[in-house]
């Protein structure tokens, strides 16, 4: 059987990082100004907080901010740089930027359909950069059209993507995307999350929690099972170990052994499949002892560092070559 | 709607009387038909649809952000069944001459003894390349893939400017420019049949694996790319993508044993036919530029030992030398003992004393170009350059004519051309695209480039040039 060039391959798992990344980044971004719109009057400290929440997500990202504005100001400046900013590697902009080089690099793997469909978006960030957008109105909108079209890339991709080595290489890139911030969010949203509900008040409490379920778009997911019973430790448990909700851990590593296997068509334990293996029998069999842990933000932390470890090890496996 | 005629050259679309040409009849009705505005939504839409679909040329010496969309003009350039033969078995003849020429000096150079071509000037011309004397390549095939620049002249003849035997470009353009008025302009194909062009990576593919190795069944083929930043990069990976075969870069590449392998998700695997769109002078650092990273060490060795397969061969850009195209009609005449079908200009080169001092003196009325240059660059337009830079560009040849030709200016045919609501001439030449398989192919179609600014001579896309779809009708059962 003829492989992938490693070269492209590396490529097509970066598209499907920062696709999946860019798709992220503009959700977060909604729902943290619609919580923060909320809560600006009953909690203002907090309604800020959410904002300057967003660089430790984002580990990397660059948001000049002046210490002094009002909440709404913070807003906006957060908004701009993370749609925009070209020096904010982490913004929506950067990363449709990084995907489109990546897909023009491997654009014979891909069909015309998908390229376009990115091209066109990356189009019109681009084009966004000439428009005013200087209200949190008018930013919040502009991400909702380019989270559509990023739905339309994914879509595009999903529906014509050949199912071969480049699908699963495309799959791990966004798997691995996706789990990372997931426990990102998890590991700077727990200290607060984790106070008794009288610390704050309980309809910000329960606020706090369906937002960071709706950050990774969870929260209909989550009611589908538990209907309005919230519960911090139960939408962490639920982020962690749920097995059917696309961006628990759990899901994502089940996704990611999955096209692990596939490219090794089954029949050797590569380095790579042997952590999955160990992650999934963690999260398969040790689901009492992790919640049980005193501290669960280091568990994450922990979680995290192996994801990051699967990554150089599937880099070296199958991009070094 | 206004339609300017050409007052210098040959309309193609307008005869000597203004009259429309057969041809071109129903074209013009039909757009005849359409008002301004209706042009103008079709235009943004075409110009859009361009952007969307990342069909871009890089231009080299500008900052970052250089993609930009090759300008493309919906009235399409329309050659009839007869005009085309005519090209095509002028192409045909070309071409197996240019591969007897190759194969001759690279093996008995009998016709350097016959004195056809000049020993030096093979000798010193830059592209040919001296390790490879006795390297016959599979078949014979030096250029696998030639596009062969065409002009028409006063009275209409195709008349070839020059041959590109190294990595002609623009054969993407041409599949994309069809499809692209296919789209935008559906009803100018209900009076027209037309010859497909998209069968050329079909066709492509075949040329390659015919060309593979002895002894190899099912050849690997991939692209040699210089990378993202090269200006013809679209069109390396259209290619790919339309022949589903690699593209890869240098870097991809390794030579082991005098075998050539890819660096794959399962390891190297060999790789048996590379159409490089590299040149000679990257392609390998062992045998040409030492600084080059774009290619790959060993890669010629391996070709010599007929492991692997370069189209087009390494060495065979002295086909297309400047100055060899002089000696074109003589080279026809030696190894197929025909005249030559489609005539050539008027060439002086400035290698021989008497017609370099005939350059000097009339340098204001000819265009002077280095034999090795291309791309528009490194040349006068005598008829449109100022004193200063004639004298300026005097100082130049003089200081190496004999790397010099000159050429008359033609006035090469105009074509209408839609420019702010009006159609007026502009001048227009073509590339089509010759592949050498089995037999020798010629792509009904080609690439036709014109020259958006009013007057000017320069078709080059790095220059401000566009193009056009090309038409060759079918034939038409009588």
């Amino acid at each position: 059987m003829r492989g992938m060039l490693a070269r492209a391959a590396e490529n097509v798992y970066w598209l499907g990082r920062y696709l999946e990344r860019a798709g992220n980044v503009a959700r977060i971004l909604h729902v943290t100004e619609q919580l923060s719109v909320e809560l600006r009057g009953l909690a203002p400290g907090l309604a800020r907080s959410l904002w300057l929440d967003l660089p430790k997500i984002y580990p990397g990202a660059i948001v000049i901010i002046d210490p002094n504005a009002s909440t709404e100001d913070i807003a906006k400046q957060h908004l701009r740089s993370f749609l925009l900013a070209t020096d904010n590697e982490l913004s929506i902009a950067a990363s449709l930027r990084s995907a489109r080089e990546n897909a023009r690099v491997v654009r014979e793997n891909l069909t015309r359909e998908s390229f376009e469909q990115l091209n066109q978006t990356f189009h019109h960030i681009q084009d966004l950069t000439n428009k005013p957008l200087d209200t949190s109105m008018a930013l919040c909108d502009a991400i909702k059209k380019i989270q559509v079209e990023i739905f339309g890339v994914c879509g595009a991709v999903d529906r014509t993507f050949a199912r071969n080595e480049g699908w699963s290489f495309l799959n791990l890139g966004t798997m691995i995307e996706r789990a990372f911030r997931t426990l990102m969010l998890l590991q700077v949203k727990l200290p607060t999350l984790m106070n008794e509900p009288e610390a704050i008040e309980l309809p910000i409490y329960y606020a706090h929690l369906r937002s960071m379920l709706r950050s990774v778009a969870s929260w209909e997911n989550y009611r589908h099972i538990f209907g309005l019973d919230l519960d911090a430790l139960q939408v962490l448990r639920f982020l962690l170990f749920d097995r059917y909700t696309p961006s628990s851990i759990k899901a994502c590593v089940h996704a990611l052994q999955l096209n692990l296997n596939s490219l090794n068509d089954g029949e050797i334990m590569t380095a790579p499949s042997r952590m999955l293996g160990k992650l999934s029998a963690k999260l398969m069999y040790e689901e009492q002892e992790i919640m049980a842990e005193e501290h669960l933000d280091h568990t994450c932390r922990d979680l995290s560092t192996s994801l990051m470890e699967v990554h150089d090890s599937v880099s070296r496996l199958y991009f070094s070559v | 709607m206004e339609w300017t005629h050409a007052r210098l050259g040959f309309d193609e679309a307008f005869d000597a009387d203004g009259q429309v040409r057969h041809a071109y009849r129903d074209l013009i009705a039909t757009l005849e038909k359409l008002p301004t505005e209706e042009l103008r939504r079709r235009e943004q839409l075409q110009r859009v649809s361009l952007i969307n679909q990342g069909i871009t040329f890089t231009v080299y010496g500008q900052e970052e952000g250089v993609e930009r969309i090759f300008p493309f003009d919906f009235v399409p350039r329309i050659v009839t069944a007869q005009e085309w033969q005519h090209v095509e078995r002028g192409l045909i003849q070309r071409v197996t001459a240019l591969n007897l020429f190759l194969t001759d000096i690279y093996g008995d150079q009998k016709c350097l003894r016959d004195n056809v071509v000049p020993y030096d000037l093979i000798f010193r011309c830059g592209e040919y390349c001296r390790p490879l004397v006795g390297t016959r390549p599979r078949h014979d095939i030096f250029t696998h893939i030639v596009g062969t620049d065409l002009l028409r002249d006063e009275v209409g003849n195709f008349t070839v400017l020059e041959d590109n035997c190294r990595c002609p470009s623009g054969v993407s353009y041409v599949v994309e420019n069809r499809n692209l008025l296919s789209r935008v302009f559906p009803e100018f194909f209900e009076d027209h049949a037309v010859r497909p062009v998209d069968p050329y990576p079909q066709l492509l593919r075949e040329a390659l694996t015919h060309a593979a190795p002895r002894g190899r069944q099912d050849p690997v083929v991939a692209i040699l790319t210089p990378g993202l930043h090269n200006s013809a990069y679209f069109e390396h990976s259209f290619l790919a993508r339309e022949m589903g075969v690699a593209l890869v870069e240098g870097r991809d590449l390794i030579v082991e044993d005098d075998q050539v392998f890819m660096r794959t998700t399962r390891g190297k695997q060999r790789v048996d036919v590379i159409y490089r769109r590299i040149d000679d002078d990257f392609i390998d650092p062992v045998v040409f530029d030492r600084k080059s990273v774009l290619g790959v060490p060993g890669l010629v060795h391996a070709y010599q030992l007929g492991n692997v397969t370069l189209a087009n061969a390494p060495g065979a850009g002295v086909a297309d030398n400047k100055a060899i195209y002089p000696y074109v009609p003589d080279i026809v005449r030696y190894y197929l003992d025909e005249d030559i079908i489609l005539p050539q200009v008027k060439t002086w080169v400035g290698n021989r004393p008497q017609e370099a001092d005939y350059i000097r003196q009339n340098m204001a009325n000819l265009v002077v170009k280095l034999t090795d240059g291309a791309g528009g660059y490194g040349m006068l337009v005598g008829p449109a350059a100022t004193k200063q830079e004639i004298a300026h560009f005097a100082e130049i040849f003089n200081a190496r004519p004999e790397h010099y030709i000159a050429q008359p200016l033609i006035e090469f045919s105009q074509h209408p051309t839609h420019i702010n609501d009006a159609f007026e001439p502009r001048r227009v030449d073509l590339r089509p695209f010759i592949l050498y398989g089995d037999t020798i192919k010629v792509l009904p179609g080609g690439l036709t480039r014109v020259a958006m600014e009013e007057g000017s001579y320069v078709v080059n896309s790095s220059q401000g040039g566009g193009s056009k779809d090309t038409w060759i009708l079918a034939e038409q059962p009588s």
